[in-house]
């Protein structure tokens, strides 16, 4: 037991060792590491670099796509357009919701059956709402808007909207518009 | 015999403090891991973005305001103790302290965590810097003044203990333990002047409905007029563990006794006198007074030079009585195994760095590249969350085992904690750094916006986002470490009469060749008052005639 008390503590005493030398590799040497890297980077984009931006994102073509905001016209080219009134994101401590309001700018045509078909969100999700808004029901009202919950902190990007439009003769169909959107603003509540 | 056989009474109020300090350290860690993992977009299935800023607010208090402050008056207790030899005078009064600041406390953190509960108008998300029109409930003030007023009895405690002390030894020299204490506290009695009239003057009227307006300006300048001098309270009691007993961590002794009291005393005065260096982009302040605190920030840079130079000879010595030769392979002879040792050594190397963002950020026209940015987070994490939480940590290693009688348990997991925390801190700051150079903004759930895009120097934000938080998981674990051989070694360590070596030898250069004009206190502390005077009176003046009292007033020159 004795001669065994030796061996054991040099045997502790050198994984100790070990498990030093790790440590000081990894828990200094990658720090260190880094920030030598950084300081190369910085050095080499102030001195080294053109003048041009190293980093900058190259703009797809979605720049050129329209992107509608409040008060655009949706359905521009049907005969029962629409305009967006307000178009925003409400905020509060407890949930997101997405709020649009549209509006029918000629008063002497009747309001055309709207219907929200989905939300395409930042995040990629699809937010499928199939809601259909009949707002002559409602008597003369020459707009309507509604709430969605969205998941929190995701906006949407692509509004799915279908409405009805008169083709040829008398009949009228649903049309469905692809709305890109641009900049939402976002407002907090208390609420 | 260890500390906790000589001094029991003192002892149960140290181990008190520290009990609380832990449990904040816990709370206020998990915060901020998931802030970590929700503003990189890693993880944000903890809590939604409207949370985030009370977890926010949670993070700061419990960190910066609570468990620094229980930690150093614990620390505080057993230094002014052992160096005087003495227990508290009135144990009545100072578990009145103790008490008082914990029923602060709660309040706070019950107003805080108030923000997580549906529907609940028990509201705090007001960050830590709590200044208008961010506005919490009343409790939230009141309780934050109760902590103010605790630690101001607790520095009269320590005060009666010395003065208590100096009867029995008219001719001594003041202890130096009890010195950096005496002094940390007279710093604290001078920059929390601001923050109270603030929060007893402005906040609590306001809150409770008695004010109906309130003008930003006044409160964020008593607030910064606190607000960088608390730092140094933080720091003060790092460097109080650098100078006191880092060197004998090394196996060697601290280099300069005079050196030591000149640094706190450096200290005491220049830290409350450069509070607009927080404001160089508040409007109502003129760029002259802004100018003078950039002036007297940059001279604060001397004290913390000087102690790099003492610290660090100290270390040496420390290297080189274990064997040390040559201009720098002495470094390898230090106890790179000895995980008090490596803690605060290695928060050491950290402040540098800090320190160096630092100047950058107290440089008036170049602050405005990092303004609101990430990278001012990234500095004082280096700063107050490694220099100061670190060293904390480390030296809790050394010193519970002292109050509670018992020898660490988990050795070996004490000893990776440090390396952890230095790892994981150097991924998340450097990235926060980088990432605010590109105009991250900080305090911000989701700094993510559509049809924008950061441009970073260098790699790119996807890579950053991941680094900050992977180095905010590394510190969680690390702070689970701690936690854990902590909390095992105080309950189940094994039994001992000297579970550490707790002796501290005399320095190198001693109190016999220390100048008696450095333990004037009179003398220190007028001076310390007389530029907070210069520094405050004639902006606040200009504050006045310019109308802060007159709402509704018209902008002057009109």
């Amino acid at each position: 037991m004795q001669a065994d008390n030796p061996d054991k503590e040099e045997s502790d005493r050198k994984s100790r060792k070990k498990l030093v030398r790790i440590l000081i590799i990894v828990g200094i040497g990658i720090p260190v590491l880094i920030e030598l890297m950084t300081l190369f980077n910085l050095i080499n984009v102030q001195i080294f670099e053109n003048d041009e931006e190293p980093n900058r994102q190259s703009w797809t073509a979605d720049t050129e796509v329209q992107k509608f905001v409040e008060g655009d016209t949706l359905f521009a080219d049907q005969s029962r357009p629409l305009v967006i009134d307000m178009i925003k994101a409400r905020v509060s401590a407890q949930e997101w919701r997405f709020a649009l309001q549209l509006t029918n700018p000629d008063t002497s045509q009747l309001n055309p059956e709207v219907r929200i078909d989905s939300l395409e969100l930042q995040s990629g999700k699809i937010l499928d709402i199939q809601k259909k808004y009949d707002w002559n029901a409602d008597g003369k009202v020459s707009s309507f808007m509604d709430e969605w919950k969205l998941p929190s902190g995701d906006i949407p990007v692509i509004l799915y909207i279908s409405s009805e439009q008169p083709v040829s003769g008398d009949s009228i169909q649903f049309v469905q518009q692809e709305v890109r959107l641009g900049n939402i603003p976002v407002r907090y509540s208390r609420d | 015999m260890t500390f906790l056989n000589r001094y029991p009474k003192a002892a149960k109020v140290a181990k008190a403090n520290f009990i609380v300090a832990f449990i904040a350290l816990a709370i206020g860690g998990f915060f901020g891991f998931v802030q970590a993992l929700h503003r990189t977009d890693v993880f944000r299935g903890f809590f939604n973005s409207g949370e985030y800023y009370t977890l926010l607010t949670g993070h700061g208090v419990l960190l910066a305001l609570i468990f620094t402050t229980f930690f150093i008056t614990g620390l505080f207790v057993w230094g002014i103790t052992r160096s005087l030899d003495r227990e508290p005078e009135n144990m009545t009064f100072t578990w009145s302290w103790f008490w008082l600041m914990v029923i602060g406390l709660t309040m706070t953190t019950v107003t805080i965590l108030g923000g997580l509960v549906p529907d609940s108008s028990i509201r705090a998300a007001v960050l830590y810097t709590f200044y208008p029109p961010l506005q919490a409930h009343p409790a939230f003030y009141i309780g934050l003044a109760l902590v103010i007023v605790g630690s101001w009895m607790a520095g009269a405690d320590w005060f009666w203990s010395y003065n208590k002390w100096r009867q029995n030894h008219p001719y001594d020299r003041i202890p130096i333990l009890a010195f950096m204490a005496l002094f940390t506290m007279l710093m604290w009695y001078v920059c929390t002047i601001g923050v109270s009239i603030e929060v007893v003057g402005l906040l609590i009227p306001w809150s409770l409905g008695w004010v109906t307006e309130i003008e930003p300006l006044l409160p964020r300048t008593l607030f910064w007029y606190f607000g960088h001098a608390v730092v140094y309270f933080w720091l003060l009691p790092a460097y109080y563990v650098w100078y006191a007993i880092l060197p004998k961590l090394s196996g060697g002794r601290l280099f300069s006794d005079a050196m030591t009291r000149i640094v706190f005393i450096m200290f005491l005065i220049l830290s409350t006198p450069v509070g607009y260096h927080h404001q160089y982009a508040d409007p109502g302040i003129s760029v002259g007074f802004k100018f003078y605190a950039m002036a007297t920030t940059l001279l604060l840079l001397l004290p913390s030079l000087m102690t790099l130079f003492t610290v660090v000879a100290s270390m040496e010595h420390g290297a080189r009585q274990r064997g040390g030769k040559g201009y720098l392979k002495w470094i390898g002879k230090l106890p790179w195994d000895r995980p008090a040792f490596v803690g605060c050594a290695l928060a050491g190397v950290m402040f540098a760095a800090g320190g160096f963002s630092g100047m950058i950020n107290a440089s008036m026209n170049i602050n405005v590249l990092i303004h609101n940015t990430i990278w001012v987070p990234g500095h004082f994490h280096l700063t107050v969350g490694t220099a100061v939480a670190l060293t904390f940590m480390a030296i809790s290693y050394w010193l519970i085992p002292q109050l509670t009688g018992r020898k660490l348990k988990f050795k070996t997991l004490a000893l990776i904690q440090p390396y952890a925390w230095f790892l994981g801190m150097t991924l998340m700051s450097n990235a926060m750094h980088r990432a605010g150079l590109a105009g991250v903004p900080r305090r911000t759930a989701e700094p993510q916006y559509s049809g924008f895009d950061f441009e970073p120097i260098f790699g790119t934000m996807a890579e950053m986002q991941w680094q900050i938080a992977i180095g905010g998981t590394i510190l969680t674990i690390s702070l689970v470490l701690f936690l854990w051989v902590i909390t095992a070694s105080w309950l189940a360590g094994e039994k001992s009469e000297q579970p550490v070596d707790d002796y501290i030898p005399e320095p190198l250069s001693g109190v016999e060749h220390t100048p008696k004009i450095l333990d004037n206190i009179k003398l220190w502390l007028s001076l310390a008052i007389i530029l907070v005077l210069l520094a405050y009176s004639f902006p606040i003046w200009e504050m006045v005639q310019d109308g802060i009292f007159s709402p509704g007033a018209l902008p002057r020159p009109s």
